[in-house]
């Protein structure tokens, strides 16, 4: 049996044919290779924390329960964003959701879960300063993902977030590449917008 | 006033310069625009704040939740390994021999004197040995007393052609059957 470790070179193909073997270990390795972003994606798409983890967990036993079903010639990534993206959008178009999460789930009960669940904003800055500058960028930039229509929410946050190539947030999304690109231009002009707006007032 | 700007940035070309990439038309425009300068200015503010974004880690036991309900159809893996591993010795074996015994030949043509130095008080002594045991199996088995009668029929050769005879006929005779009744159609055969 593989360590963890060993998983590391070895591509997704590898590891989905492994998986396909019926290696326990290699299902394991696609969630913790995935489950980061996955997670991020959906949190960011619903806004509630629960709800994302009930999404994400959705992705996974329907993506690792069609493990034979996948075919190598396109990316793993695509496959599970693809399925990811549309479990956000399909809940999305049930429910609206208005209320933004920034300051943690309205489900937590404690101080803790409330930090847990809270949106967590890059902490690479050097001084005090800047990290409360790049909190307070980093909670208007998750309020105006929050204002966006869920197709430019999904294209902006593939592209600049999780760094997906235009191509790649083509066939994940399954839209011409001129529409993707039209949807990026657009959501960083709301984007752009509503910072412009926000630091004005 | 700014100088006269013949083409505003496009997408591409506003993608491209977020991402890092100089195009000198572009570069000159923007240097010389200041809408598309403060275009790519607060472009580049949302797109790094939105690469500030950390990503968020679900709860601890996200994994354990989902491999609860993943169904791991293992293929007889066990079986598949051994199998191969049996078929590999066995075809390691048989490149190994036939390895040994071609060389074994191109040894031998390439060194015609020495191999038949070797072989032939090996082959005589091989040879001698088949010959002496033969012998004494034969002469064992026609000394048995249940022999008799078939010693008598070699001694006497008149008597032995007509039986040999009548038993190739009869031997021919059950091959011709046989070979008839496999040709004849057999309905619902189900081999």
């Amino acid at each position: 049996m593989r360590t963890p470790a060993a998983w590391v070179p070895l591509s997704d193909q590898e590891v989905v044919r492994h998986a396909v073997m019926g290696r326990d270990s290699a299902y394991r390795e696609l969630i913790r290779r995935y489950q980061r972003p996955v997670f991020s994606l959906i949190y960011r798409m619903v806004r509630d924390r629960e709800l994302a983890e009930d999404l994400a967990q959705e992705t996974f036993v329907k993506v690792l329960n069609a493990i034979e079903s996948y075919r190598p010639e396109y990316k793993f990534s695509s496959w599970i964003f693809k399925i990811a993206n549309n479990a956000a959008i399909d809940h999305l178009r049930k429910r609206s959701l208005d209320t933004l999460s920034l300051d943690g789930s309205p489900h937590a009960q404690t101080a803790d879960a409330v930090e847990a669940t809270t949106l967590q904003i890059g902490d690479s800055r050097e001084s005090a300063l800047d990290e409360v500058t790049a909190r307070e960028l980093g909670t208007q930039i998750e309020q105006a993902i929050g204002k966006l229509r869920p197709e430019y929410r999904s294209c902006i946050l593939l592209r600049h977030v999780d760094g997906r190539p235009y191509e790649e947030i083509a066939e994940i999304l399954d839209l011409p590449l001129g529409t993707v690109k039209t949807y990026i231009h657009r959501a960083r002009n709301e984007l752009r917008i509503y910072l412009t707006d926000t630091r004005d007032e | 006033m700014n100088a006269p700007a013949p083409h505003h940035l496009t997408t591409d070309e506003l993608d491209a310069i977020l991402g890092g990439t100089t195009i000198e038309r572009a570069s000159a425009h923007v240097a010389g625009c200041t809408i598309c300068r403060t275009m790519v200015d607060l472009d580049r503010r949302v797109v790094d704040a939105l690469a500030l974004l950390a990503l968020v880690d679900p709860s601890p036991g996200f994994a354990p939740r989902v491999m609860a309900r993943v169904s791991i159809h293992a293929p007889p893996v066990e079986v598949t390994v051994r199998a191969l591993s049996a078929k590999r010795r066995v075809a390691v074996g048989a490149v190994l021999v036939t390895a040994a015994v071609t060389g074994g030949f191109v040894w031998a043509a390439s060194h015609p004197a020495a191999a038949l130095a070797w072989a032939d008080p090996a082959l005589q002594g091989i040879g001698q040995t088949l010959w002496t045991s033969l012998q004494a199996a034969a002469a064992n088995m026609f000394e048995q007393p249940w022999f008799d009668g078939t010693r008598d029929l070699l001694a006497a050769p008149a008597r032995a052609v007509p039986v040999l005879g009548a038993a190739a006929s009869l031997y021919a005779a059950a091959l011709v059957g046989l070979r008839r009744l496999l040709a004849e159609p057999v309905p619902n055969a189900r081999w």
